[in-house]
């Protein structure tokens, strides 16, 4: 077997009192890290296909060894990457997820602690109470028209949008009120809709969070004649002026002399 | 995943404008996205250069998708 083709995930932590290992665990503990470690094997991009990667469940307190993994380049280098405190922002978002889940766990709790490492039993990277590993901020505010199908509209407590996107995409809940739904969210539920929002969108990984919705905006586009003709009317006067467009709009980009 | 277009400001003046060689072609591709439901977006840097010349509340907008100009844009 090549040395990179295998790796190792432990997680380390007490239960009464007890350090955890293969035969004490608690189900959701052993739920949360074999769902971690699939996930960041897989990162955004299906890197590694788990229902392929064979694991072993070790001691020492509880680890994973997943074997297959030779032809999973990013994985590779995001965990070279993860050599530096200040790499979140380099890696996949998805294993950033995770480590970053990892890191909050571990500061709450002293005893938990999680390691990768390689076949060599070289360390790729760990995190503990003292980690430090760091994201720069890159959510920036937006504002968006979004087009697709509402899927669920309103709630007890939070009344908000729920949009399956064109492409296929759902997004998180698009925050609303309970005035506004009450008086325009009518009759909008599994059809399309046009919605304009805010949000904040990740430069990096073009997420988006914090969604607000501004408005439902009208959208049914259909050619009119007489519009079409009082437009032409219009803009050849306006445009009379400009004899070559092409050279007009060079000349506005600043890309001729 | 469906077509769609997105409008440029070149496009839009030989639509606007019967005076430009490429005018009824402009005009039928026009047609032709409405006609086929295709999503045609507009942009706001397009909406900047464009208005210089002429009020884009000329341009038939309600069958236009907007798209802001946001700081994603600009790097």
């Amino acid at each position: 077997m090549n040395s990179i083709d295998q790796l190792r995930f432990a997680i380390s932590d007490r239960i009464n009192d007890g350090e955890i290992s293969p035969s004490h665990i608690t189900l959701m503990l052993l739920g949360e890290f074999q769902k971690d470690v699939s996930d960041f094997l897989k990162g955004s991009n299906r890197d590694v296909d788990p229902s392929k990667v064979l694991v072993s469940i070790e001691e020492g307190s509880l680890a994973f060894v997943a074997t297959g993994l030779l032809a999973a380049s990013t994985l590779w280098a995001d965990l070279e990457h993860l050599k530096s405190a200040d790499s979140l922002n380099s890696i996949d978002s998805k294993r950033a997820i995770v480590v970053e889940r990892w890191q909050s766990l571990a500061q709450k709790n002293p005893h938990r602690r999680y390691s990768v490492v390689n076949q060599l039993s070289q360390i790729l990277f760990k995190v503990d109470s003292t980690s430090n590993f760091c994201k720069e901020d890159s959510w920036v505010q937006v504002e968006k028209y979004l087009h697709g199908i509402v899927f669920d509209i309103g709630g007890n407590t939070k009344a908000n949008v729920h949009i399956k996107l064109e492409n296929g995409e759902t997004l998180p809940p698009i925050a609303s009120t309970h005035d506004y739904l009450e008086k325009y969210g009518q009759d909008r539920l599994y059809r399309p809709a046009l919605l304009h929002v805010t949000a904040e969108e990740n430069l990096l990984t073009k997420e988006l969070r914090n969604l607000s919705l501004l408005a439902f905006e009208s959208h049914q586009p259909s050619y009119d004649d007489y519009e079409f003709n009082i437009m032409v009317e219009r803009g050849s006067k306006a445009w009379s002026e400009v004899i070559n467009s092409s050279a007009w709009l060079d000349d506005l980009r600043g890309s001729r002399a | 995943m469906k077509a769609s277009v997105l409008l440029d400001t070149s496009f839009l003046i030989s639509l606007v404008d019967r005076n430009r060689v490429n005018h009824q072609t402009a005009t039928q591709y026009y047609k032709l996205l409405l006609e086929q439901q295709l999503p045609i977006y507009f942009s706001a840097i397009v909406a900047a250069e464009f208005s210089i010349k002429q009020s884009i509340t000329d341009l038939p907008l309600k069958n236009f998708r907007s798209v802001p100009f946001n700081i994603p844009h600009s790097i």
